[in-house]
């Protein structure tokens, strides 16, 4: 895998965090216990157009989830650079949503620790 | 008199152009499907990621005007489409603005389906919606459509001789300055542009737009780039504050 999962890791690694790179995406219960052991996920998605067409990439940081089975809510919540916000938004559609204004989660970093 | 005329005329485009309380589309079903959504935020202990003031300000948060999303097909606008609405698609969502002791505070996202309208996601910046609203004209608030390309967001309508688009985001992304009315031609070029370089940079995972174009740019250099380092470092202390205050109602 190239491009900016690599190139954080070393950026990271040069600050005193160490990380580990996945690919695909990481499971609902691996975000809660990453989130609450005070670890962010580094998540790279992929822009889907019609018919599931990538038509770009992107990184996006999970920092907390929303979990309430009152009301069904299995959010995870992240922050979005281009705007300067948070979004929270179900589990399954950060993972995949379909085409025109879809998206899917395809790799990134996670497990941040800092140096010994 | 000639005077006069060009005051009365200069005032009526300026009041024209404010827009002033913009009621935007959203029909009556998305409104109560959004109404039913944002009852599942309320409670939330992390409020104040979503720029509400207090629990008690989202707890008694409104859902108010809406409008309907739409998403630029980067490969038809890479490909010089004619039009700016021959290059988009329905995203089948309505997105509103929310309102916390009358003011707009942030966003709820609601997407059609068989069994009425769902939640699909609440945040995001309602100031910077009501502002791109506030800067169209008033008369073309029942047709304004908020129109994604990755995380970038527009404001699009066509009025009877053209076409006019202003960009929303935080940052100016592609070079796109934001809150500027562009008209169609304009935009066209640039947002052409903008796909090429998306559908480039979309070859390599993490190398994608929502960056700006010079983090696009710099995306080359390990330090430059809009990476972790940026997005976490940036936000300081306040990053694991937000992580400690995550919910899990059991």
């Amino acid at each position: 895998m190239g491009g900016w999962a690599s190139e954080s890791r070393t950026g990271l690694n040069y600050f005193g965090v160490t990380s580990t790179q996945y690919t695909g995406t990481l499971s609902y219960g691996t975000i809660k216990t990453e989130i609450n052991s005070s670890r962010p996920i580094y998540a790279e998605i992929a822009w889907l157009g019609p018919n599931d067409a990538v038509t770009g990439r992107h990184v996006q940081t999970i920092d907390g989830y929303y979990n309430d089975t009152n009301y069904g809510v299995t959010d995870v919540t992240y922050v979005e650079s281009t705007q300067n916000q948070h979004y929270s938004e179900d589990y399954n559609f950060f993972t995949y949503d379909a085409g025109p204004a879809g998206r899917k989660w395809e790799a990134g970093l996670w497990k941040f620790a800092k140096k010994p | 008199m000639r005077v006069l005329n060009v005051i009365t005329v200069t005032a009526l485009v300026i009041l024209c152009m404010s827009g002033g309380a913009f009621a935007a589309s959203g029909s009556d079903a998305a409104h109560t499907g959004a109404e039913q959504a944002l009852r599942t935020y309320k409670g939330m202990p992390m409020w104040d990621q979503f720029n509400f003031n207090s629990a008690d300000e989202l707890n008694s948060a409104v859902v108010g005007d809406g409008v309907p999303v739409f998403a630029f097909d980067a490969t038809k606008l890479a490909a010089d489409a004619s039009t700016l609405e021959s290059a988009m698609n329905d995203a089948n969502m309505v997105e509103f603005m929310v309102k916390g002791n009358n003011r707009d505070v942030t966003r709820l996202t609601v997407r059609k389906t068989d069994a009425g309208y769902v939640r699909y996601r609440f945040g995001g910046s309602a100031p910077r919606l009501a502002q791109g609203l506030a800067s169209l004209p008033a008369s073309a608030k029942p047709d304004v459509r908020l129109v994604l390309m990755g995380a970038a967001e527009f404001l699009y309508v066509r009025l009877p001789n053209q076409e006019l688009l202003i960009a929303i985001n935080n940052v100016s992304v592609g070079g796109i300055p934001n809150f500027k009315v562009l008209t169609g031609t304009k935009a066209l070029t640039m947002l052409s542009e903008l796909a090429k370089g998306m559908m480039k940079d979309g070859a390599v995972p993490g190398g994608g737009l929502g960056a700006t174009a010079p983090q696009q740019r710099a995306a080359t250099s390990p330090w430059a780039a809009p990476s972790l380092v940026t997005t976490i470092f940036a936000s300081g202390g306040l990053y694991y504050y937000r992580i400690r205050r995550n919910r899990s109602a059991v």
